[in-house]
Parts: C-alpha cells; structure tokens; sequence
C-alpha cells in the first residue's frame, strides 16, 4: 500500500478564510496576492527537482502551465484549473483530482492509478499511456478528448461521459463503465472485455477491433452503431439495442442475448454461434441467416 | 476500507479481501479457493485476518475457507439455515453488526438464490455474493423466490447509496447507481 508524506496543513492567512493554504504559499489561491508570482515560484521549485508529494492545490489556475516530470504523489488538487496544461512523466498515485478541469491538456506517461478523480472534466484533452487502473473516475467527463494507449483496469468511470472521444488501444479490462455515454466517439482495439457497462451509451459509435469478452453491456444501447471485427464471446448483452446497427466479421458466441433488440440491423459475417436468443427481436434485420 | 478483488476458480469466482486502513484488520469474503496470491497480498500487506465472511454457502464460494481459517485461526461468518458444514462458525442474519477496525458493517438479509444469503454493506460497498451481479441477478429455484430476492435488493440493497460499490461473487463489479438504474431484473420496480 502507497505511503506518501503528507504536509501540515494551514489555513489561509487572510483574515476570516477558512480554507487550506496552498503549497508554497500562506494563502488559499483565491486571497494568493501575485499569481503569476506564484506560479513562477511553483515552477522554479518543480524545476529544482523538489517533491511536492501531498500538497495542497486545491482551486489553483494552472492555465498554460508545464508540470512535466513533478512529484504529486497523494497531492490534492480538488476543483483545480488545468487549462492548457502539460503534463508529461507524473505520478498521480494517490492523488485526489475530484472536479479538476482539463480543457486542451496533454497528459502523457502520467500515473493516476489508483486516484481520485470523480467529476473531473478532460474537454478535448489528449492522454497518451495514462495509468489510471483501479482510479475512481465516476461522472468525469471526457468529451471530445483522444484516448490513446492508457490502461483503465478496474477503473471506476460509472457515468463517465465519453461522448465524441477517439480511443484507440486502451484497455477497460474489468472496469466499471455502467451508465457510460459513448455516443459518436469512435473506440479500435479497446479491450473492454469483463467489464460492467450496464445501461451505457454507445449510439452511432464506430467500434474496431473491440473486444466485449465476458463483458456485461446488458441494457446498453448500440443504436445505429458500426462494429467491425467486435468479440462479444460470453458477454452479456440481454435487452441491449442495437436497432439499425452495422455489424461485420463480429463474434458473438454464447453471447446472452435474450431480449435483446436487432431491429433492423445489418449483420455481415457475424458468428452467434450457441447464443440464447430468447425473446430477441430480429425484426427486419439483414444477413443474419449467413 | 482496503479492498482487493482476486479471481479464483479459473477466473470464475470473486474473493475479495478488505480491510480497515487504519487498523489492519482484515476479512476475506467468499474464498470460493485459496491461492498463495491471496495469502501473499494478505502478508504483503501485514493484515490482520480477523474473519472470513461467507455470502452463501455454495462450494465455489467456500472452497478455500477452511485452508484459510486454519491459516489464520478465525472464525467464519455464514448466514444462518445456508447449512455450512465447517468448523468454528457463526451465524449471522439481517440486521447484524459486523466490526472491522474502525469501520462496521451490517448484513442485509437477501434470500432467493439460497434461503440464508446474505449481503455485506461496509463503507462505500455492498458484497452481494450470488444475489446481485453486474447487470443481472443470481438464479432462484423459482418465480416466487426470484420475486422475493429483486424485493430485497431493490428496497434494501439498491438503497444504500449511488456512489457504493456493488462487489458481487462472480462477474465484473458495478455501483448501486447503475444497476438501480440500469439492471434489466428490475424494470418492474422502475416503472
């Protein structure tokens, strides 16, 4: 288990204030007097190598920012701004990150495994090999942002709006991503296989090479998606829907697909081979009898 | 809480074993098996064993129980009439209080899939065993004990929180949240 050291906390010196001082500096970051001064400060210090393992950046703006290669072990950095920022080499183990805003961030080779990270907004942000196994990321938000080589393993994202992303190679093996909202975001070569994705949202997706494994996408809605070369072995896909969906060279064998709807759906090479289909509805699909 | 999910049986069974950050102590829910993975992370970690929780007593759920109790020389909690036939046991039903360190749980009766099942909530989750998974729920020998299982979980168990995990016996894990939501075994509540 993660031992990281923790400061003592002050609170604000400013008259009346209630809230943490923050790192490096005797105030909160509202009553923080020079912030550009601050930030400088706050560089100079990362630059320096100094740690900043468990400190304290709750609410600071660290809008165009560079981060690279900090220690933020077990840092807080509740309802933090971290607009255009780069952040490259760091390892957010421990660290909470509830409600931080990461608009046109990089986040690249960051560590947040096991993090706190609920609420959190990535609006078009760009995460290349992102450790965030076992992170607790339920209802962030990653509109419009490029997931690429990360790892989520037993992740909590339960809620987590991953509409319009472009996800490529990552894996969501046995996370939790119930109520999850995929819709239009475009995933090649994710193995989301074991995961739980009860209820989610995968409308007008386009899914390559995706692997749903032992997956449990009951409910979920696949309307009008693409998949290609999709694995559902063994999943659980009862009373999902995937009316109007395109599905070629997918394998669905001893998939549960009782009540699941296929209205309408165009189906080409897909092998269900010992599906249960009962009470599935097929009503005006295509090609399934190949 | 510390908690750590291991797959036993081929893959096929969720032990679990969680622990009070503070204190150490630590149970072990539902050894289906006992693998030197577990008891590795157990010594790793330097947890205390203090019981092993058992949701029902079905063979993929107790198979490692008696190695480990040996192991750690504690006692089991089972719920009572699931008919376990080992050695220093105890039966726990509904409404119990379940000490760990500084954290306490309570058991939430939920028969159907067997008629003494019982699920765990201890802070922030829910330990269903076999009545509720990801998505589903566990079989029932018929339609009168299924109703009263979804019963059960819908008003005692899918109450306890959006944000608690649920950590069933088999399968990927899930949050009440979803399945409160989303789980197709409870429509009929939902309308």
């Amino acid at each position: 288990m993660l031992h990281i050291p923790k400061p003592e906390r002050q609170v604000c010196a400013a008259a009346g204030c209630k809230f943490d001082a923050i790192a490096l500096s005797d105030h909160c970051w509202q009553h923080t007097p020079d912030k550009e001064a601050y930030k400088n400060r706050l560089f100079e210090h990362i630059d320096a190598g100094k740690s900043l393992a468990g400190a304290n950046f709750a609410k600071v703006d660290f809008e165009n920012i560079i981060l690279d290669g900090a220690d933020l072990r077990g840092a807080d950095f509740a309802g933090a701004c971290l607009r255009r920022v780069s952040i490259k080499n760091i390892n957010f183990a421990g660290a909470s990150l509830m409600h931080t805003y990461w608009e046109k961030s990089l986040l690249e080779k960051v560590d947040m495994a096991g993090a706190k990270v609920e609420g959190a907004r990535f609006l078009r942000a760009d995460l290349v090999k992102v450790n965030a196994d076992g992170a607790r990321l339920s209802h962030a938000d990653f509109a419009g942002s490029g997931i690429e080589r990360c790892s989520f393993v037993e992740a909590f994202l339960d809620f987590a709006n991953l509409a319009e992303t472009r996800i490529e190679q990552t894996d969501f093996t046995s996370a939790v991503m119930g109520g999850c909202n995929f819709a239009s975001a475009e995933l090649e070569e994710c193995n989301l296989s074991r995961a739980s994705l009860a209820g989610a949202n995968f409308y007008t997706a386009n899914l390559q090479k995706v692997d749903f494994t032992l997956a449990r996408p009951a409910g979920a809605i696949f309307r009008e998606a693409t998949l290609d070369e999709c694995v559902f072995v063994k999943a659980i896909i009862r009373e999902a829907d995937f009316s109007n969906a395109h599905l070629v060279d997918c394998d669905m064998r001893e998939a549960v697909m009782e009540r699941a709807k296929f209205k309408a759906a165009l189906f080409e090479n897909v092998n269900t081979g010992n599906a249960a289909v009962e009470g599935a509805d097929f009503a005006e699909c295509r090609g399934l009898e190949k | 809480m510390i908690l750590k999910r291991f797959s036993v049986k081929d893959d096929y069974t969720n032990c679990y074993v969680a622990a009070c950050g503070n204190t150490k102590q630590a149970m072990i829910i539902d050894p289906g098996e006992w693998t030197r993975e577990i008891a590795d992370y157990i010594s790793a970690n330097k947890l205390v064993v203090t019981c092993i929780f058992l949701t029902h007593a079905h063979p993929d759920h107790t198979g490692g129980a008696a190695e480990a109790q040996k192991l750690y020389n504690c006692k089991v909690l089972v719920g009572a009439g699931e008919g376990y036939a080992g050695e220093n046991f105890e039966e726990i039903e509904e409404d119990d209080l379940i000490e760990l360190g500084d954290m306490q749980g309570f058991i939430i009766g939920a028969p159907g899939h067997t008629p003494g099942g019982v699920t765990l909530f201890m802070a922030e989750a829910v330990f269903t065993g076999d009545a509720l998974f990801s998505g589903s729920v566990g079989g029932t020998e018929d339609r009168g004990k299924f109703l009263e299982q979804t019963q059960t979980l819908w008003s005692k168990v899918l109450t306890v929180g959006d944000q608690v995990s649920v950590n069933p016996g088999h399968g990927p894990c899930s949050t009440v949240g979803v399945e409160r939501l989303f789980n197709p075994f409870f429509d009929d509540f939902r309308t």
